[in-house]
């Protein structure tokens, strides 16, 4: 990959600094709101957007600006997770399907099928009923449930990787089967798995808000942008802004890691 | 000749300041074939796309006179210019299974020409497209019109494409490279047609690398190399006695004719070519050093190896019945037509394909069929150049990546401590050391080729198997490649076992041929017997293709 192609768009420049910001959001949020964000203050409750409270405040008083910054954390460990969850677990089917013999990967391949058959909130649903609501079996499930799409992926990279000629040509040097794997077909799928995982965080950011949103994964009073969305909901006629500025975050996480992903599967293929 | 129907004076080309046709200037005349040669990037199609107003996004294209049947073609509205492409002038592009729509069948697109450029009825269309069809030599032309270009034959769709380009009767006919992409008795075909339009009176611009094409078919011949004309003449002239020493070496370079052993490129060229780290040695023919037939030389041999894929429901038989030997320090030719089991053959020596009947023995053991661990041990006096030596490289390993993984047989990618080894690899294919810091992708096509043929020397193999080698290259780098892999051979007294489909680069570097048809040898013997006096009427067919 040549350095010269790498001059960012102006939207691919903005989304790094949403990122930027997030990420400072979720390891230092004391360095943007040095605030509490669960103080509350009765007397200060459905406060409009002001100069002392850049998004407002909610029912309770707290400041929205405050645990909007706090919830990033929260809301980004869990996409994370989710994502490294449901690409790990398609790795894994991917490389079994790509490589093995026939019938594991007709296998493998109608099993990812009839996962694919259900939409992937209602997966992550299923799991919840079983496993029974919370942080971590929300994080579990959206990973679970972004799995099969990840998988089909990979499988058709593997594929594609080991077939081509330069594995032939390492197979005629005699480098055996486990060499070729780890050596060729790892490497060029994970080039690709890279953009899938950025991509895939703005969806799982978007899908753990979602389950908390309908009470499933982090609870009030935490501060998740979800749980917060939620919490705003019966507001939602009278004080706009407690649903908004959550939603708002989400919005701009998801299409900030959409934006970057795309921008390095387009630099990628333009290198390959 | 008064009437020409194409006319460029001083045309010139370039593209964001860089010029690539500089200052050509030629006539094409009713009834008369001009064949412009040259190799990749002289600029002989842009010049031909310049006639169409095709030239490309940000080409500047600047000419003291272009005139298509006197029309001056620059300054031309784009409707003016539809109106030309395909009525007057008729464009044959190179690969046909491209330039086709594979939705449509072939018989709409012609017929789609003659609407748009004549004012024929549909019936009358309809009757046209089938005399047309008949005309450029398709059998059961009813049947044709309504497929679609994948359910024809490579030579059968340069065929229908041929048709649509003379669909409206143009003044001339443009042929960017015909022939390429087609097997030489297909060639031939389609040479033949095109001779044949020259003779009713259509001018004919032929774009071609080969000089084979050229000779068959072209009234003149304009060599063209860097954007420029060097030298005009007649065919026999040019490729005779060539002038220009761009001409001398590229009419050097061509392997057909040449005996056997006789380097292609003289040693002062190829030292201006490699970075002159090419042995001085000067050699004239090495008959002498071919070595005995006395059976304790063979390498490899194949017996009654047959191998027969099932595809959809159809049995294709790749190999029937294959029975071959390589012996040290000698090359066999396998030549055939595409498809005609050469790949397979070579896959199953190489031990990637398991044979459903017969066997392949490595100096005198089992080789295939049998479990892959079996031959391990033993791949390393087994190596493969392949076609395409791009995609044999992993895409984000260096040369250095790949030759270290050669050399230290995959226990280490890490080009550094191996460093000697690989600059002398490098050194005996004629490469510079700074080449291992760069990328297969950013190499010629010579020079992958080169560090192909440097891997496969890695483990000091005994048998080499060269698939289609040379094919993709231009006529002066594919001499440099061949004169490397006769030094290589005789140095390291190599078994070769040569695919190709090129008759005349099999001639140059084979002791013996086989002629596959089918999967079926259908000849077999000395390369100087099977193809002088052929038996199997495919073989004598191949050679009347081939011109020798």
């Amino acid at each position: 990959m040549s350095a010269r192609g790498f001059r960012p768009t102006v939207a691919e420049a903005l989304a790094g600094v949403v990122l930027v910001l997030l990420l400072v959001a979720a390891f230092w949020p004391g360095l943007l709101a040095p605030g509490d964000p669960l103080a509350v203050s009765r007397t200060e409750a459905f406060q409009p957007p002001s100069l002392a409270h850049l998004f407002g405040t909610d029912e309770s008083g707290r400041d929205i600006y405050t645990r909007v910054v706090h919830g990033a954390a929260e809301s980004l460990r869990i996409g994370v997770l989710a994502t490294a969850i449901g690409i790990g677990l398609a790795t894994v089917l991917g490389l079994v399907a790509g490589l093995g013999p026939r019938w594991l990967d007709f296998g493998t391949t109608r099993f990812v099928e009839v996962l694919f058959a259900f939409p992937g909130l209602l997966l992550a649903l299923l799991f919840i009923v079983v496993t029974g609501p919370g942080v971590v079996s929300s994080t579990v499930a959206v990973g679970l449930a972004t799995a099969p799409g990840y998988a089909r992926i990979i499988r058709s990279q593997v594929r594609r990787t080991a077939s081509a000629e330069f594995v032939e040509a390492a197979r005629v040097l005699g480098r055996g089967r486990f060499w070729i794997v780890t050596r060729h077909v790892l490497p060029n799928v994970t080039a690709a798995l890279f953009v899938l995982a950025t991509l895939g965080l703005g969806q799982a950011v978007i899908w753990v808000s979602s389950l908390s949103y309908l009470g499933l994964g982090a609870v009030p009073p935490a501060a998740e942008w979800g749980a917060m969305l939620a919490a705003g909901r019966t507001y939602i006629a009278n004080f706009w802004w407690m649903t908004f500025f959550p939603g708002l975050a989400i919005v701009a996480s998801a299409a900030a890691a959409t934006v970057l992903g795309r921008g390095i599967q387009k630099r990628n293929r333009s290198a390959a | 000749m008064s009437g020409a129907v194409l006319r460029v004076d001083d045309l010139a080309v370039s593209f964001g300041g860089r010029r690539v046709v500089d200052g050509v200037s030629f006539e094409v005349a009713a009834g008369e074939c001009v064949a412009i040669v040259g190799e990749s990037g002289s600029g002989k199609s842009v010049t031909a796309r310049s006639v169409l107003g095709l030239a490309g996004d940000g080409a500047r294209v600047t000419a003291a006179a272009l005139t298509v049947a006197g029309e001056a073609v620059l300054g031309l509205s784009g409707r003016r210019l539809r109106r030309l492409r395909g009525g007057t002038v008729g464009f044959i592009a190179q690969d046909a299974l491209v330039s086709l729509d594979p939705l449509r069948p072939v018989g709409r697109e012609i017929a789609d020409t003659l609407a748009l450029h004549t004012d024929l009825d549909a019936a009358a269309r309809r009757e046209r497209t089938l005399e047309l069809l008949r005309r450029v030599g398709l059998d059961d032309p009813e049947l044709r019109a309504r497929q679609r270009p994948g359910q024809l034959s490579g030579g059968q769709r340069q065929r229908a494409l041929i048709a649509a380009g003379i669909a409206a009767d143009p003044a001339l006919v443009i042929a960017d490279e015909p022939t390429t992409a087609l097997d030489q008795p297909v060639q031939a075909g389609v040479l033949r047609l095109l001779g044949q339009l020259r003779d009713e009176g259509t001018g004919v611009l032929l774009i071609s690398h080969d000089l084979a094409v050229v000779r068959g078919v072209a009234d003149r011949v304009l060599v063209m190399t860097d954007g420029a004309l060097v030298e005009e003449g007649t065919p026999a002239e040019v490729l005779g006695h060539p002038r220009h020493p761009y001409t001398k070496a590229l009419v050097a370079a061509v392997p057909a004719g040449r005996p056997r052993g006789v380097p292609l490129l003289d040693a002062a060229a190829a030292d201006a070519d490699s970075g002159g780290r090419r042995n001085s040695r000067r050699t004239g023919a090495h008959e002498p050093t071919t070595p005995p037939l006395d059976g304790s030389d063979v390498l490899m041999s194949v017996s009654g190896v047959r191998r027969v894929f099932h595809v959809a429901g159809r049995d294709i038989v790749a190999a029937d019945d294959v029975s071959l030997t390589l012996r040290a320090g000698r090359t066999l030719g396998l030549v055939g037509e595409s498809g005609s089991g050469k790949s397979t053959t070579a896959r199953l020596l190489l031990g990637l394909e398991q044979p459903d009947a017969g066997e392949v023995t490595l100096l005198g053991e089992p080789w295939s069929p049998g479990p892959e661990s079996a031959r391990r041990a033993r791949r390393p006096l087994v190596g493969a150049v392949f076609q395409d030596a791009l995609s044999s490289f992993d895409p984000r390993w260096t040369v250095g990546t790949v030759l270290a993984d050669a050399v230290t047989r995959g226990r280490s990618l890490r080009p550094g401590p191996v460093r000697a080894e690989i600059t002398a690899l490098l050194g005996t294919v004629g490469l510079d050391a700074d080449v291992a810091a760069r990328r297969p992708l950013h190499l010629s096509g010579g020079q992958r080729q080169r560090v192909s043929i440097a891997r496969a020397l890695a483990a000091d193999p005994r048998v080499l198997i060269l698939d289609e080698p040379v094919s993709a290259l231009d006529v002066s780098v594919q001499a440099q490649v061949l004169d490397l892999l006769d030094r290589l051979q005789r140095e390291r007294n190599l078994a070769y076992l040569l695919i190709t489909h090129d008759l005349g680069v099999a001639l140059h570097m084979s002791d013996d041929l086989a002629v596959l048809q089918h999967g079926r040898v259908v000849e077999h013997g000395p390369a100087s017997t099977v193809l002088e006096d052929p038996q199997h009427p495919y073989a004598r067919r191949l050679r009347e293709a081939a011109g020798l």
